[in-house]
């Protein structure tokens, strides 16, 4: 763990040292933090000071920060505290000029009026301010705070996984939000406004699907279906079954609703098939058709594996029906029913 | 041309997709509070 102690003087002070300051608090995990009388140096360009900038940038990058405040610098900023509240609210989108202000203020201890200001904007951002007595070794009051960051660090620790989980479960979220906003743009009142652009970006949504067979007490990896490599769209007109569009590596054509060998037909025809999978053994590929009002959907899953067993089929018509890219399939339902 | 061997593997009526995307969204949720509970917890905002 790096962990910064701010306590030094700089004579020579250039951009490029308080740049590399700022730096190292960025490398840093934890910044303790060191007032007294006095402020440190002031960047003019910035209207900060060095210490000042080191622990805005901190803050923002979400350091742990410990404040340690002399004594009775802590007492005469809480006596000014009203005062820099008042300050504060006369000036508060002007901060040059509650600067200049606070400079103003008579202090007995305090010999840079800036330490106010930097006092000020700590406690406002929420940080609490330990006070140091000069001579006191402060080493028991640091190893107290960092043995209960520890222990809220293990508490973190204990919760990894599900830190991990969150993040998964966020990015799903966020996809689903902007991946279902691109099918609502290509859909106006149930139809379909550009089917090329639909069924492609409803394919790059067809991810691989692990199939497994679970039992109570493990899961048992029956084979994996490849990303789709193409879907293919129909609608039922009086006798045939029209090819509106497709996307991806497939040729397909209308077939006429006598083909009772067709599996767009069946599944168009039989008013019990809302969603079907049919398997093609020879080219070992797995068809996922799917209606809509008119429309008959056929996503072509290819089969990474042996051919699949009989007994195991109903597990791969599930394991689409559970997968990511199902989700919208029926997201894809909803908007074209209405 | 040989004709391709394909067969009805599965089927599902109307109402199946949508208990099975409720059944996920239902868990997701209760795993959802879960984790945020754990967080409150760790957070000692609960």
């Amino acid at each position: 763990m790096k962990v910064l102690f701010l306590k030094r003087v700089l004579c020579l002070l250039n951009w490029d040292s308080v740049k590399t300051c700022l730096e190292y608090v960025k490398d840093s995990d934890m910044l303790i933090l060191f007032i007294d009388t006095k402020a440190g140096s002031m960047i003019s360009s910035e209207g900060k000071s060095v210490t000042h900038l080191e622990f805005l940038t901190a803050h923002e990058e979400g350091k742990k920060v410990l404040v340690y405040v002399n004594r009775q610098v802590v007492d005469e900023f809480f006596k000014l505290k009203n005062k820099l509240d008042e300050v504060n609210d006369l000036y508060f989108n002007n901060y040059r000029q509650f600067v200049n202000v606070v400079d103003t203020f008579e202090t007995t201890y305090i010999s840079d009026s800036y330490v106010l200001v930097l006092l000020y904007d700590l406690y406002q951002k929420g940080y609490y301010l330990n006070s140091f007595e000069l001579g006191i070794d402060l080493d028991d009051q640091i190893k107290q705070h960092l043995s209960s960051i520890m222990k809220k660090s293990l508490r973190y620790l204990s919760i990894e996984k599900d830190i991990q989980r969150a993040m998964y479960h966020f990015s799903i979220y966020r996809d689903f939000y902007e991946n279902s906003l691109r099918l609502v743009e290509l859909i106006r009142n149930g139809k379909i406004v550009d089917a090329r652009l639909l069924l492609s970006r409803l394919q790059n949504q067809m991810d691989r699907i692990v199939v497994e067979k679970k039992s109570k007490y493990q899961n048992e990896k029956i084979t994996v279906l490849n990303p789709a490599t193409a879907i293919t769209l129909y609608s039922m007109e009086s006798d045939e079954m029209v090819l509106v569009e497709y996307s991806g590596d497939v040729t397909a054509e209308n077939i006429p609703l006598d083909n009772r060998d067709s599996y767009v037909v069946i599944t168009a025809t039989n008013p019990e098939y809302e969603e079907a999978l049919f398997y093609n053994y020879d080219k070992n590929l797995f068809y996922f058709l799917f209606k809509v009002n008119t429309y008959v959907f056929c996503v072509h899953y290819p089969n990474d594996g042996e051919i699949i067993k009989e007994e195991y089929h109903d597990f791969v018509f599930n394991a689409i029906l559970e997968s990511k890219g199902y989700r919208y399939c029926f997201f894809l339902k909803k908007l074209m029913e209405g | 041309m040989k004709k391709e061997r394909i067969v009805l593997v599965a089927s599902a009526k109307k109402g199946y997709g949508k208990q099975i995307i409720e059944r996920q969204l239902a868990a997701m949720k209760k795993e959802s509070a879960s984790i945020q509970e754990k967080f409150a917890k760790v957070c000692g905002t609960r």
